[in-house]
């Protein structure tokens, strides 16, 4: 390529400038210098390249600044992480821990064994850095130990892949869901609202002390005799939750249950450092509800009508929602009229406009009814 | 198959480690290049960061790859590039004539030191990246044409044509 005599030089006195020009390169240097007038007044003499490059290296020198970066790009890196794993683990992770889960307890013989060893499903708990699975069983300790012997490696395979995306897997006590028949559920494990919704939910281990009183309460009850609970590292854990009773919503209120095995669990509970992401759980099939709305009572359109406005009415609406076998409202009644029959019809249209999640009977969906009341007050 | 699954927070945390060791190593270098290229300490602090999280980007991707300090330069220069292209979109007006603010400790504030700060703003980023990388990161030309994507020619010349803006404005200051 061929290059003005300027363009040349510059390349030649930047060689200069960094000390790195053999001496014909320097010697050549000289020589357009001295014979170009623009050049000597540019960038000056050999001495003058030297002097400015001096300035900058010896700027150096007088540095003292030393910022630290470890923690703040720790935090960052921690952050992004996080964040790769939540994508991974994010809507198709639940799908994937929930197969890994069948997986593990279909080829373990889990179920197979459910019904012939054990007469309680197991639980597995996740606490802190160890999945814990717990199975009440009616066997001796010996007969148990033989039993949790293949399982035990499998347990561990189901920790790694745990651990990975910090999913919290509970293979709950049974009478405490409401999910049908072996349904795997995926449900985010922030602290849920103590509403009717949520007491149907299995205890979970991310749940706050409190919350937990409330949540776990129905699920479990006092610890029975003759029953070994066990870890795959073989110690007695937690003698508490033995035999469960049927969840009846609304017949058991927190204020019963102070003191015994649920306080304990919950304090327990509480003090995980780390809260999990998600948690899943496998439901057996003999489960009863009410129909619920498919969103929680929260997704019940509460909006008023220009016609309710424009009348003033306030007051409490109480309803009935007859719910068919698939979770379609059917036909609504009032049990509380507000006196504004403008109300009540307004509150009969939204409890229609939802769809629910049926009711079920030992695992089978049935028609139910869903009862519901709602205060309209104008601000 | 949890093997699978277990690998990405496996290589994050070598990449992790590894990057560990690269800040502690380069961080100071870096970040001093980076407040002399845009002139503002905590720019070069965020850039800096940038950089060493590329890192870890790349590292995660394949935690065995060699990671050399150039390369750091490399992403640190083609972030400050960028970080000043963009200020000057931003701050192109008559009344800003000084892109750079002086942003040197005042144990730092030498006359040559403010000096050659004021007059590195005033050059354009790519021909202050050719003569930081060279007089003042250490490199040789070719190691820096490297480092920049261009020839060893190029950087010379650039070299040559900052070192005249900075002549021409160290003596005007």
């Amino acid at each position: 390529m061929m290059r003005s005599p300027h363009d040349r030089f510059e390349i030649l006195a930047g060689a200069v400038a960094l000390a790195e020009a053999s001496d014909a390169e320097r010697a050549e240097f000289a020589a357009h210098l001295s014979t170009c007038e623009r050049c000597r007044a540019d960038a000056g003499g050999e001495g003058e390249l030297v002097r400015i490059r001096n300035i900058v290296a010896n700027a150096r020198a007088s540095e003292t600044w030393t910022p630290d970066l470890s923690a703040p790009v720790r935090i960052r890196m921690f952050a992004l992480a996080r964040r790769k794993v939540r994508l991974a683990f994010g809507a198709l992770g639940t799908a994937i821990a929930a197969s890994l889960v069948l997986h593990f307890a279909i080829g373990s013989g889990f179920f197979g064994r459910m019904q012939t060893a054990f007469t309680d499903p197991p639980t597995i708990k996740y606490e802190g850095q160890r999945i814990v699975v717990e199975r009440r069983s009616a066997l001796d300790r010996q007969e148990a130990q033989a039993h949790r012997a293949p399982l035990a490696g499998k347990t561990r395979a189901a920790h790694q892949a745990l651990v990975v995306h910090q999913t919290v897997l509970v293979v709950a006590a049974a009478p405490s869901l409401t999910s049908t028949a072996d349904q795997v559920v995926g449900k985010r494990s922030s602290p849920p609202p103590p509403s009717r919704r949520s007491k149907q939910i299995a205890p979970k281990a991310s749940v706050p002390q409190r919350a937990i009183a409330q949540v776990a309460a129905p699920a479990l009850a006092p610890p029975e005799a003759g029953r070994t609970a066990e870890t795959h590292s073989g110690t007695p854990l937690r003698p508490g939750a033995g035999d469960v009773p049927a969840f009846a919503p609304g017949k058991q209120s927190a204020a019963n249950v102070v003191g015994g095995a649920p306080q304990e669990m919950s304090a327990g509970l509480a003090g995980k450092a780390a809260p999990p992401q998600a948690t899943l759980a496998i439901a057996p099939s003999y489960v009863s509800r009410d129909p619920v709305p498919d969103g929680g009572e929260a997704s019940i359109p509460a909006e008023y009508s220009q016609l309710a406005r424009a009348e003033n009415a306030e007051g409490t609406v109480g309803v009935e929602v007859a719910v068919d076998a698939v979770g379609n409202p059917i036909s609504c009644s009032i049990v509380q009229p507000s006196g504004y029959l403008v109300l009540d019809e307004l509150m009969c249209k939204a409890v229609e406009k939802v769809h629910y999640r049926p009711a079920m009977a030992n695992g089978k969906r049935v028609p139910g009814t869903f009862r519901f009341s709602r205060t309209f007050t104008l601000e | 198959m949890e093997h699978v699954i277990a690998a990405p927070i496996d290589d994050s945390r070598v990449a992790a480690e590894r990057v560990e060791g690269l800040i502690l190593e380069h961080q100071t270098k870096l970040a001093r290049y980076l407040r002399r290229m845009v002139g503002d300490a905590e720019v070069a602090v965020d850039l800096a960061q940038d950089a060493f999280l590329a890192a870890y980007r790349m590292l995660r991707a394949d935690p065995e790859r060699p990671l050399t300090p150039g390369w750091l330069y490399k992403t640190a220069t083609n972030l400050a590039i960028s970080y000043l292209r963009r200020q000057k979109l931003i701050r192109w007006s008559p009344i800003d004539s000084e892109r750079h603010g002086i942003d040197l400790r005042s144990d730092e504030r030498s006359a040559a030191s403010v000096d050659l700060q004021t007059a590195l703003g005033k050059l354009a980023p790519e021909q202050a990246a050719c003569v930081m990388l060279t007089t003042y990161a250490g490199y040789t030309s070719f190691e820096a044409a490297d480092i920049l994507g261009i020839s060893a020619d190029a950087v010379r010349q650039r070299v040559c044509r900052a070192m005249r803006t900075l002549r021409v404005v160290m003596a005007n200051v």
